[in-house]
């Protein structure tokens, strides 16, 4: 069995679960009847949606050839995280994932990348935990600012002939103040019947199912809050940081545009990041926790004040 | 520890069932009945030994034999046969984060964990470990722990011993994610420990009676290990985003899904958009340009598909697609990003340092010191052997290369780029003025040819101030520029 990514929205999961969704992908997505039409004709490689599939179409012996490739965002898991800190420059990290009853698959893996290395990385879980440094670079495309070591928590071991574990709890004690990070769920899929389906497809289709497989926006990614600035990370960086990502979070419907937390920080932000390096500390920073309203915008706040405290 | 060649060819046979893990390290040891014994560690980062008696192999699980906890990723094994008892053992960093074996003994599996049974340091993530068995009998087990020291554990047959022999030695800490080996001496009985110190240097403590250390690297001048005179930050530019090359064109597919798929005739809006503030562009002066993706409305065909092809401007740094069905007035943002994929940050050294952060770029150095890993190579074996001939220089100042994620390298803030040939990531300038480690002008011409001689396609002199060619007025922006054909 392989594990397909299912990539989990922390506080998005409303916008991810809506239908019918509005999407964009690097390949023609699969008529819902199953009949390429003949502007398609020339097209090997389609996503479908309501399965969450890649299919592979080709002609082989005068016969059409369809294989499917189950790219495994089953997962509908309810996901939420507290921060708080430990003592000097330690901070924890607390996940709760549960897999809703509507999800299709169960739960294999969460995954949540650090957004720096951290030789002082403490994980705890209810099932399995493992920290993958070189994970990120190769199996999501994503190396980089957002995930160079990935922590992969595991559900409990099921008991003996019971139902698949649902919920995920998971602990990550680090140095690294808080930021947005990126986070995901993997579900289960039977990676046998997915290498059987590749194996069938000539080369060079097979290279690019393999390359389109990885595709991004095949998946379903965001950032929650997670371990991200280490002690080198700047003000201006972690403002900036910051700052994209709650517009980020504003043009995807997370935080509303009209929210004064969100107004209250993006001015404030912006004005330590236009200081250019003459303020550390961004003017009204005390004041965060108090204009914060809902439950996210308090844990962005109470973010704020950690990632800012050792500056 | 790397795989040694005789071993890779009957692993590679066997591949197919017993997969390598992407980040295993490797043991090897004869047992007393001369049996060879061969280790790594698995993608589900179980240990597994294959065994020769000299006819057959035989294949074993030792964490499943031994119902041990898994490697952590990343880490190193080590393994040795105890010839005293002829116990096997097989040490390693456990996915708990503590130090491990698993041993062989009276035709048994077991295991110990160290860590708990100690009270002994935590190894760090990247651990390497080390064993070896002294001529007294005693065994050791050494590894890093979570400050970079070497630490050592001993098993006299009676009790453990523990220590810190970075402490004892007063050596430099290891440098992070590289491996540890330790052997003894039989001649001497001096046990020695050899690591990459954080300094970039290849180091040993020696234990013979009193604890020491030497710096191969400052003694010999041996090559500076992996790395040269700089080396990869640690980070590599790209994200979980989907990634489109400045000034290309790409065909996309827009549809409005519902549970079964995607809704033919379905009216959509695409427009895009991008982020301020990323890729090191912290000037919010004036607008950047805008990719374009076009048609920017229509209605999806027959099958549920608006084809729409997206362009990119020469600039890197994040964007959107804002798409919205309009029928059911539904939206949603799709990120990507412009630029290139595969830059690696550069860090400085003793030898390099990283300077022309400026306020527009991020005010770091993070900012503006990206390239490719054929022009770092480049660069690096540059610097070295540009140094190694004019010693008494000590060190050049590496100013711009290229942004993260590549891109207009807007000096003035503009969009637009004085600076063009740093958009890809493939070239870096040194200074050539009067600051902190410049390459004075009498060097100038020697630098410039030692970058062509280790594989840049261009090398030059460049002045702010036109007609300053005569190489002696003191510019403060005459830089020598190099860059690499990709």
């Amino acid at each position: 069995m392989r594990k397909a990514i299912a990539i989990l929205l922390a506080f998005a999961v409303k916008c991810v679960s809506q239908q019918p969704r509005v999407a964009l992908s690097p390949v023609p997505f699969w008529p819902k009847d199953g009949v390429v039409t003949v502007e398609y004709d020339d097209q090997n490689i389609f996503y479908s949606p309501s399965t969450d599939e890649l299919i592979i179409r080709y002609q082989q012996q005068g016969a059409t050839v369809v294989q499917r490739i189950a790219l495994g965002n089953q997962a509908d898991p309810d996901y939420s995280v507290s921060v708080s800190r430990m003592g000097t420059n330690k901070y924890s990290y607390t996940y709760r994932v549960l897999n809703k009853p509507s999800a299709k698959a169960p739960l294999s893996d969460i995954l949540v990348g650090l957004g720096e290395h951290d030789s002082t990385l403490a994980v705890q879980s209810s099932g399995a935990v493992s920290v993958k440094e070189d994970h990120a670079l190769t199996h999501f495309g994503v190396p980089a600012e957002l995930a160079p070591v990935l922590v992969d928590a595991k559900p409990p071991q099921p008991a003996l002939a019971g139902p698949a574990p649902d919920t995920v709890d998971l602990v990550i004690q680090s140095q690294l103040r808080p930021g947005f990070v990126f986070a995901a769920a993997e579900s289960v899929v039977d990676e046998l019947a997915n290498a059987h389906a590749l194996s069938e497809v000539p080369e060079p289709l097979r290279s690019q199912a393999r390359e389109k497989i990885n595709s991004p926006w095949l998946h379903k990614q965001s950032i929650t809050l997670g371990p991200r600035f280490g002690d080198l990370a700047t003000p201006q960086a972690v403002a900036i940081d910051y700052l994209t990502n709650l517009t980020r979070l504003v043009r995807a419907g997370v935080l509303p545009k009209d929210s004064q937390f969100v107004s209250y920080i993006t001015g404030m932000l912006q004005g330590l990041v236009q200081s250019e390096g003459s303020i550390t500390i961004p003017a009204g920073l005390e004041e965060v926790l108090s204009k914060a309203v809902t439950p996210f915008e308090k844990e962005i706040a109470a973010a704020l004040l950690m990632a800012f405290a050792s500056n | 520890m790397r795989l040694h060649a005789a071993y890779s060819v009957f692993l590679s046979l066997i591949a197919s069932t017993l997969p390598l893990s992407a980040s295993a390290g490797t043991a090897a040891f004869t047992d007393p009945a001369g049996g060879q014994h061969f280790i790594w560690v698995d993608t589900n980062q179980h240990i597994q030994q294959l065994y020769w008696n000299g006819q057959a192999y035989g294949e074993q699980d030792l964490t499943a034999a031994a119902g041990a906890v898994s490697v952590m990723v990343g880490t190193g094994i080590g393994a040795f046969v105890d010839p005293s008892s002829s116990a096997q053992h097989f040490v390693f960093i456990g996915s708990d984060q503590h130090l491990h074996q698993i041993f062989f003994w009276n035709q048994a599996w077991g295991g110990t964990d160290f860590t708990n049974e100690t009270g002994a340091p935590v190894p760090a993530t990247g651990s390497g470990t080390a064993t070896f068995i002294d001529p007294a009998g005693g065994q050791h087990f050494v590894w890093v722990d979570t400050n970079q020291h070497i630490q050592q554990l001993y098993w006299n047959g009676q009790a453990y011993g523990e220590q810190d022999l970075t402490a004892a030695a007063g050596a430099v800490s290891v440098m992070v994610g590289t491996g540890i080996s330790a052997f003894v001496d039989p001649s001497s009985s001096a046990q020695h420990f050899v690591f990459i110190g954080s300094d970039q240097h290849v180091h040993q403590i020696v234990w013979n009676q009193t604890w020491s250390g030497t710096d191969f690297t400052a003694a010999t001048a041996a090559p500076v290990p992996a790395g040269g005179a700089l080396s990869i930050g640690g980070q590599q530019s790209g994200s979980q985003l989907p990634i489109f090359a400045p000034q290309s064109t790409t065909t996309l597919y827009a549809a409005c899904n519902d549970q079964d798929g995607p809704i033919p005739y379905c009216n959509l809006t695409l427009q895009a958009g991008y982020y301020d503030n990323t890729n090191g562009h912290t000037h919010t002066n004036m607008q950047a340009p805008l990719s374009e993706i076009s048609p920017g409305s229509g209605r999806s065909d027959g099958s549920g598909n608006l084809v729409v092809t997206l362009t990119t401007t020469r600039v890197g740094h994040q964007e959107t697609i804002y798409e919205c069905d309009t029928d059911h007035n539904i939206c949603s943002v799709n990120d990507y990003l412009v630029g290139f994929s595969g830059l690696v940050l550069v860090n400085g050294s003793a030898q390099a340092i990283l300077v022309g952060a400026t306020p527009y770029h991020g005010n770091d150095n993070y900012y503006n010191h990206w390239m490719t890993t054929n022009a770092l190579v480049g660069l690096s074996d540059t610097i070295s052997a540009f140094l190694g001939a004019h010693p008494g220089q000590g060190q050049v100042a590496l100013n711009d290369m290229a942004l993260p994620y590549g891109g207009v390298f807007d000096l003035n803030r503009n969009w637009t780029s004085p600076h063009v040939s740093h958009d890809f990531g493939t070239a870096a300038d040194v200074r050539g003025n009067t600051a902190q480690a410049a390459i004075p002008v009498s060097l100038q011409e020697q630098y410039r040819q030692t970058c062509l001689q280790n594989g840049a396609i261009d090398a030059r002199i460049e002045y702010a101030t036109p007609g300053d060619t005569d190489g002696y007025v003191q510019d403060p922006r005459r830089h020598i520029h190099c860059r690499w054909a990709y």
